[in-house]
């Protein structure tokens, strides 16, 4: 009976003390620790981290992901002693705005890259940050979902919005992925801010559905779920590099933008992080991205001669070279909340009612081309005008004041307008072009 | 001086943190109590669009769950079948796996990519459905739970039923007026859990670019604002007040008394017509899921997938990945999941004992105190975490709180807490008191009886606690997509979730989730066979999951 009744109790003792050691490991583990916060995706973390530890073992790297747009409410919510030590990202509007904050410590000088490629700025004047490759933003597609419905690959934007790509694009949230609101900005600046939101929100009506993180509009389109995708291009020549049935292309307008790296103001192993940044900006660390699960533009010219490069792989000066960049950043840091929120309302929380609306238009209009009729057409020009309007000025006051507490929650009221307009709008809209349908049949 | 630590820990980590976040919703910059964010949540119609499809899709699963479950225990419980053990420890393992894999592998199976969806052509694929998707998976993931314990409920008088079918009672008769009544408890702790987890999950309507319901409307503010966002407390503390009510109801239904000793006249043996219909019927559900999980499974073992049947060339090498790469993970859901359960299991001995030497009506409320704390929802405890514990520093580690793993096993703690409860009360009913008596009377000092008669005694109740809650722990990934630090410290549910947000096929994540369904699977039935000779074993994991008084 005793020894019956013990021996439980000793397993317990046993689970007690396995979970007590492995937490005080875990205590003396955490000493030298670079935490470097990134938006990358997990197979260029990976790389990186295998690459760093190995040629630094006194240091290890760990990683906090999540979207480039959150790192000021990230940093906002973490006291200076409690923060990441590098910030890594695309997401340039995040730069300007921990610059503008006070949230990074100048790095200087430091690396082989050049300060400036094309027209391109890759590093920051003041020496706060620092390019660490570069990429521009185009449609992937999978060749084999575009054939088999004998669809025509897109070149750019403005292609995703007619009717053959309805139900078969994807893309992601602004809020939500860096990557997807320098796209949407870029073609507002490029566009103009009203023929911009048209394009964005009839490309978005075209969508079948818009992803939580921007890995997954790659994923998509490389499984073939979906036949086309808007994203960053080393996202989607990863998936082509892979082998994957993927192609992409660049497409216009779009913005041409170093992928910086970063110190952060308050981080807890400042001397680790300047080492990962030294080692991010090294021609070791720029030979990593050719790896065919990265495929980024390096910013060292010489790896472009590196035999490891696979043979149709973009060149640096070529893609600059066509994409004329119109993009000014500082216009878009101005805004970064406020195209987010839009984009929201509009877009992430009221698809269901963008997709019927933009259904619904694309039915009037193949049958306005078989049968014209100037009634139909004017009723389908309001719906359009009504559902593909962004309904907020360029000159909204809340655009160039700077972000704050006051601004949040200034859009937090102007978010429930929005809501309810956006709602209206669709309905309205939707009840013109059945009405349009309805006339032509 | 053990139950003023035991107010501590209760003051510190729960009632503090998420008092503040009501407080912080209720009031305005100036802490006085203001209407302003309460005006601004109602003027919204994408927030009322969410608490009214957060409601939709919980009841929903709960529904859908339970009415697939009722003919099937109905049928097994009229032929007196009886699943082993090891089955039903299988109706368990939706609580030990997080939802969003099913989702995910839905999309696999259904998409146009491959599988079915790609041989069918149909828009199939759960992320186009949208929110009915998200209760469909919800509602099949926790299927077996709710099944489960309506067999173990039901199983007891299936004999004596038998007699009153015998005597001619209708079929209809015999399920409404005993099978439904005797399945009731069963029922009602299945469907309020499916009703909880669904209106906490996080993962699941992300994955499937469902946004407007109320767990990512509150991550997505959190995310975007901060945590200080008043907002976001808002919509969590609606989340705490939906998730108490519902759990309050699902007690009223269970408050009658259940006879838990097993049926007088139990059939020694299964006739051949039970053992058919019974393998058919379970079969029968297990190739559904083993079907519904071959859409991870392949991508698992896949290199290239796009647009054909079936992969077209396949590669071990994302185990490998997994393995190697993400073995710390593994690690890390063992210290912070142990963590916590540790911390449950104390805690919750202690709350046990409070409770029942606690005067009579103090006792009612201490229960349902105790049990209420279920309905805090992850994102809603990881929101109040995150505004409470900013500023807290640590005193050796020279850091803030919110910037350690501490948070984590702490969150999961408090969610574990009512599972440790219930099997701690359980645990304490089943000590007998003689022994006890018999030690005291003869001499022994207070330390000498519970370290030599209480605790061995308690040992495999605590043992059984110290499992649930590591399992409950295991996958909360809403609170731990908020809390997590670094990906360092990620425990295997949220690495699942990481990995899958890969821009090459999702093998790894695939891979991942395989070995830790498989990893939870076994470590459960070589639990239980250690466990097999003590009899009361199987009586009494049954018997704590429930919360019949």
């Amino acid at each position: 009976m005793k020894g019956k009744c013990l021996r439980p109790i000793n397993r317990f003792a046993y689970v007690v003390c396995l979970v007590l050691a492995l937490l005080s490991a875990r205590v003396a583990a955490a000493a030298e620790s670079v935490v470097v916060a990134s938006s990358f995706p997990k197979e260029v973390l990976v790389a990186y981290k295998k690459a760093f530890d190995e040629r630094y073992p006194q240091y290890r790297v760990e990683f906090v992901n999540f979207p480039g747009t959150h790192i000021m409410s990230y940093l906002a919510d973490h006291p200076a002693g409690s923060r990441p030590d590098v910030f890594w990202s695309s997401s340039a509007d995040s730069f300007r705005a921990l610059l503008r904050h006070g949230l990074l410590q100048p790095i200087g000088d430091r690396g082989e890259t050049p300060a400036k490629i094309g027209g391109v700025d890759i590093d920051d004047a003041q020496g706060f940050y620092k390019g660490q490759a570069l990429s521009g933003s185009g449609v992937m597609w999978n060749t084999r979902y575009l054939a088999a419905r004998a669809i025509a690959s897109p070149a750019t934007w403005s292609d995703l919005v007619r009717p053959e790509y309805f139900g078969h694009v994807v893309m992601s949230s602004a809020s939500r992925s860096g990557t997807t609101h320098l796209i949407v900005e870029s073609i507002l600046q490029g566009a103009g801010w009203e023929p911009g939101w048209s394009l964005i929100l009839q490309i978005a009506g075209n969508c079948a559905t818009i992803t939580d993180r921007s890995f997954d509009v790659p994923n998509s389109v490389t499984s073939g779920r979906f036949g086309v995708g808007l994203v960053v291009d080393f996202l989607a020549l990863s998936g082509k590099y892979s082998g994957f049935p993927v192609d992409f292309s660049y497409a216009s307008p779009s913005a041409i933008i170093p992928a910086s790296i970063a110190l952060v103001a308050g981080a807890r192993n400042s001397a680790g992080g300047v080492k990962f940044i030294d080692f991010a900006l090294s021609a070791d660390g720029q030979r990593l991205l050719l790896r065919p699960e990265i495929s980024r533009l390096p910013v060292l010219p010489e790896i472009y001669s590196s035999p490891d490069k696979p043979a149709d792989y973009p060149d640096l000066i070529d893609v600059i070279g066509n994409n004329p960049s119109v993009y000014d950043p500082e216009v878009s840091a101005a805004r970064h909340l406020v195209v987010n929120a839009i984009f929201n309302q509009r877009v992430s929380f009221r698809h269901r009612e963008l997709v019927a609306v933009t259904r619904a238009i694309h039915a009037a209009e193949r049958l306005l081309s078989q049968r014209p009729s100037p009634q139909a057409r004017a009723l389908i020009e309001q719906a359009r005008r009504l559902a593909y309007r962004s309904a907020v000025a360029e000159s909204d006051e809340l655009m160039s004041a700077a972000p704050s507490r006051a601004q949040v929650a200034a859009i937090a009221g102007r978010e429930a307008q929005w809501a309810t307009l956006a709602g209206s709008d669709y309905q309205a809209a939707r009840k013109l072009a059945e009405q349009a349908l309805a006339m032509l049949q | 001086m053990l139950f003023s630590a035991l107010a501590v820990y209760l003051l510190a980590f729960l009632v503090l943190p998420v008092g503040a976040m009501v407080l912080r919703g209720l009031t305005n910059a100036d802490g006085q109590f203001a209407a302003d964010h309460l005006r601004l949540l109602l003027a919204n119609p994408v927030y009322l669009e969410s608490l009214s499809n957060s409601l939709v899709i919980a009841c929903g699963a709960a529904l859908l769950a339970a009415l697939a479950a009722l003919p099937i225990a109905m049928l097994l419980w009229r032929h007196h079948v009886r699943p082993s053990i090891y089955i039903e420890l299988c109706g368990f393992l939706p609580l030990f796996v997080p939802p969003f894999v099913l989702a995910l592998s839905l999309q696999n199976l259904l998409g146009h990519g491959g599988a079915l969806g790609w041989l069918l052509g149909s828009d199939l694929d759960p992320a186009i459905l949208g929110l009915p998707s998200v209760m469909l998976v919800e509602a099949l993931h926790y299927f077996p739970l709710v099944l489960m314990t309506l067999i173990m409920t039901t199983s007891v008088s299936s004999q004596q039923a038998c007699e009153a079918a015998r005597l001619g009672s209708s079929w209809w008769r015999l399920m409404t007026r005993i099978f439904l009544p005797l399945g009731m408890p069963g029922l009602a702790f299945g469907m309020s859990i499916t009703f909880l987890k669904a209106m906490d999950d996080l993962a699941t309507p992300l994955s499937l670019g469902v946004t407007n319901l109320l767990a990512p409307q509150a991550f997505f503010r959190v995310s975007a604002y901060g945590s200080q966002d008043p907002l976001s407390s808002l919509i969590a503390t609606l989340m705490v007040l939906i998730s108490a009510l519902a759990w309050l109801a699902s007690i009223r239904l269970v408050r009658q008394h259940v006879s838990w000793r097993s049926g007088a006249f139990v059939a020694a043996t299964a006739s051949r017509r039970q053992t058919i219909v019974g393998l058919s019927c379970l079969g029968g559900i297990v190739m559904l899921y083993v079907t519904l999980y071959t859409g991870v499974a392949l991508t698992s073992i896949a290199r290239i997938w796009s647009y054909t049947l079936l992969p077209e060339s396949f590669t071990p090498s994302h185990y490998l990945t997994a393995l190697g790469d993400e073995r710390g993970s593994f690690i890390n859901t063992l210290i912070y999941c142990g963590f916590a359960a540790v911390v449950d299991v104390l805690v919750g001995l202690l709350m046990a004992y409070a409770i029942d030497r606690a005067a009579p009506r103090w006792k009612t409320w201490l229960t349902w105190a105790a049990a209420g704390l279920l309905s805090v929802p992850g994102v809603a405890l990881a929101i109040a975490y995150l505004q409470f514990f900013r500023v807290v520093e640590l005193p050796f580690f020279d850091q803030t709180l919110d910037a350690s793993w501490f948070m984590l096993p702490m969150a999961f703690s408090v969610r574990g807490l009512p599972f440790a409860i219930r099997a701690c009360t359980i645990a304490l009913q089943r000590l007998p008191t003689t022994y006890v008596d018999a030690a005291n009377l003869s001499g022994g000092s207070r330390f000498r009886v519970a370290t030599k008669i209480v605790l061995p005694m308690l040992a495999f109740g605590l043992f059984v606690a110290f499992l649930l809650c590591f399992g409950v722990a295991a996958v909360d990934l809403s609170s731990a997509m908020l809390l997590v630090p670094s990906e360092t410290d990620a425990p295997v549910a949220y690495s699942i979730y990481l990995n899958m947000q890969s821009t090459t096929g999702r093998g790894a994540g695939s891979a991942l989730a395989i070995l830790s369904i498989a990893l939870v699977t076994l470590s459960l039935f070589v639990l239980l066979a250690l466990l097999r000779p003590n009899s009361k074993a199987a009586s009494s994991f049954r018997k704590f999951v429930f919360t019949a008084s």
